[in-house]
């Protein structure tokens, strides 16, 4: 009959000091593991047996935690087996008065399936916001679509209620799409409205909602920008518009139909659509007055 | 998404006490304002001072976090500036621990008229060895393992702390203190930042730094050495370093007397 002693034990365990980190105790299996003299236990520091990364984690997390509660339970470390083999291992770790009492146990299999894990999160982590990315944006001009369009503008909203700055809407139509589709063909049509959408990028801001609203629609929407500030963004536009060629002296031209959010609304649950059919009813009123102009919603209201 | 609207919000901006000089204090990797309670007393009877939370720490409003903008320090360097820029603040000191002594070196090589001194406190800008000539303390091995040991410890990620901090053999109540100033932070946003901090290399940055700066290093810091005060010292044209007698990462937790004294003095 075999008398169990610590010996026994398939489970490495030692006792080390909290003020000297050297090793007090070390049984037959740890020993055996870590490859250490037995005739030196003493000798060694805990820092000798984890890794660099282990003793940095060692000293911001387990030792705070075992001098506050007492103990720490399922820690993963990294044991050096050799100066330049390491391994995994789970500690369960307790203090008692000045010694710090270690049950640890070799964890390669269990660390190989955390790694698969974390490395499938990282997968799904990455396939969502590439999906997310994909579900929000207008393939051919690479702007935000509708939906996009209609979440980002719901969370400045949101953020307007504690704090409000002027925002501004402006809803753009390239003037004779249809026409220009007939005579240079659809190639032309698409390069166009590419064309279009990297100049409605460089004259707006990080801050600022820019999106194909529909077709040959576009709606922009001007964070803290009040209408004189949005008159002098829709110059700018104008003239950036004006200045892709069809063919011969034919430029581009765009109408734009402006509002600003007013205050009050922000408490009507209909906001967006109420906001986006004022910026409508002004860039009918730009088409109406001969295209290639910007009306204000404010305008037409007062007269 | 980067609907910079309201600035002192996001940030968790607080702005306490009096004085003609205002002092802006930045906390390193893994913590918050909190980490400057045993100093803030003493400052705040004679400076006015500026406490915030990086996007992702503390008390900041995470919705603001933006994966891209903060998966490299500009992005904290950006939260830096525009703090500034709100509270229009221009020629204050900045007093950066850690990773936030880079970060604010960063924001003075950007917006080069917001700080007129730094004071970095335990600071490295390469953890990385990077023989002949450069040893930051660390291989990159190591540097991967210690953030891939957060992440598999997963409840040492969940009330993540005050890092890479205490020195082997500081006393217990300090120990326990750090304990509880655990930082409760989502491991989404620590481990972007884990991954800035430690995988950067701002060592070209260090001599277009003509402020005046400040270097405190911690005599035995197993993160950031002497020596790698002494290079950041060597770099920095208008730089002195201090030296104080003191163990771990976290001087301003540790030693905190020594650290306003010299800050008393370099401010003079």
């Amino acid at each position: 009959m075999i008398t169990p002693t610590l010996d026994s034990f398939p489970c490495i365990l030692i006792i080390t000091d909290m003020q000297t980190n050297k090793l007090e105790y070390c049984n037959k299996y740890a020993l055996d593991v870590l490859g250490l003299d037995s005739n030196k236990t003493t000798e060694y520091s805990l820092f000798d047996i984890i890794s660099k990364a282990s003793s940095i984690f060692f000293e911001s997390y387990i030792l705070p935690t075992i001098v506050s509660s007492g103990s720490c339970q399922e820690i993963q470390i990294s044991l050096m087996l050799n100066p330049n083999e390491k391994v995994a291992a789970v500690a369960n770790v307790k203090l008692v008065e000045s010694k710090i009492f270690w049950s640890i146990y070799l964890a390669v299999a269990r660390d190989k399936l955390y790694q698969e894990l974390l490395d499938a999160r990282g997968d799904l982590e990455n396939k969502t916001e590439e999906l997310t990315l994909l579900s929000r944006i207008d393939p051919l001009t690479r702007l935000l679509n509708r939906r996009a369009a209609i979440d980002d503008f719901t969370k400045i909203f949101n953020l307007l209620h504690r704090n409000f700055v002027p925002v501004s809407l402006a809803l753009i139509d390239i003037d004779w799409f249809k026409k220009i589709n007939d005579t240079y063909g659809h190639g032309r049509g698409d390069e166009i409205l590419i064309e279009l959408s990297s100049i409605l990028k460089k004259v707006t801001r990080t801050s600022d909602i820019v999106a194909r609203w529909g077709g040959e629609e576009f709606l922009v929407i001007l964070y803290n920008s009040n209408l004189e500030n949005t008159r002098i963004f829709s110059e700018r536009l104008h003239r950036e518009i004006n200045s892709i060629k069809l063919a011969g002296d034919n430029k581009l031209s765009i109408s734009v139909g402006v509002t600003a959010l007013k205050i009050d609304n922000l408490t009507c649950s209909n906001v967006i659509e109420k906001s986006v059919k004022e910026a409508d009813i002004a860039l009918y009123e730009a088409k109406d007055n001969g295209r290639n102009r910007t009306e204000f919603f404010d305008d037409i209201n007062s007269n | 998404m980067p609907f910079n609207i309201n600035v002192r919000e996001r940030n968790n901006v607080k702005v306490t006490g009096n004085g003609e000089t205002t002092l802006m204090l930045a906390h390193g990797f893994g913590c918050d304002q909190n980490m400057w309670r045993f100093m803030l007393p003493s400052l705040e009877s004679n400076y006015k001072v500026v406490l915030f939370d990086y996007v992702g720490c503390g008390q900041s409003d995470i919705s603001a976090f933006d994966k891209k903008r903060y998966q490299t320090l500009d992005g904290y360097v950006q939260d830096v500036i525009e703090i500034c820029e709100e509270l229009k603040l221009q020629n204050i000191v900045f007093i950066g621990h850690s990773v936030s002594s880079m970060i604010g070196m960063l924001a003075a090589l950007q917006s080069p008229t917001i700080f007129s001194k730094i004071v970095m406190i335990c600071p490295s800008p390469c953890f990385l060895n990077l023989p002949p000539d450069y040893f930051g303390g660390f291989e990159r091995d190591d540097l991967e393992e210690l953030i891939t040991l957060m992440d598999k410890n997963y409840i040492g990620w969940a009330n993540y702390l005050a890092p890479l901090v205490m020195g082997q053999s500081n006393n217990t109540e300090l120990i326990k203190e750090l304990e509880e100033s655990f930082c409760s932070t989502d491991p989404n946003y620590a481990k972007p930042f884990a991954k800035a901090t430690f995988f950067s290399d701002d060592r070209a940055a260090l001599t277009k730094l003509h402020l005046p700066t400040m270097i405190l290093q911690s005599s035995d810091d197993n993160l950031a050495s002497v020596e790698v005060g002494e290079y950041i010292h060597k770099k920095i044209p208008n730089s002195v370093l201090k030296v104080i007698d003191s163990q771990g990462h976290c001087l301003h937790m540790t030693a905190p007397d020594s650290v306003l004294q010299a800050i008393e003095q370099f401010l003079g």
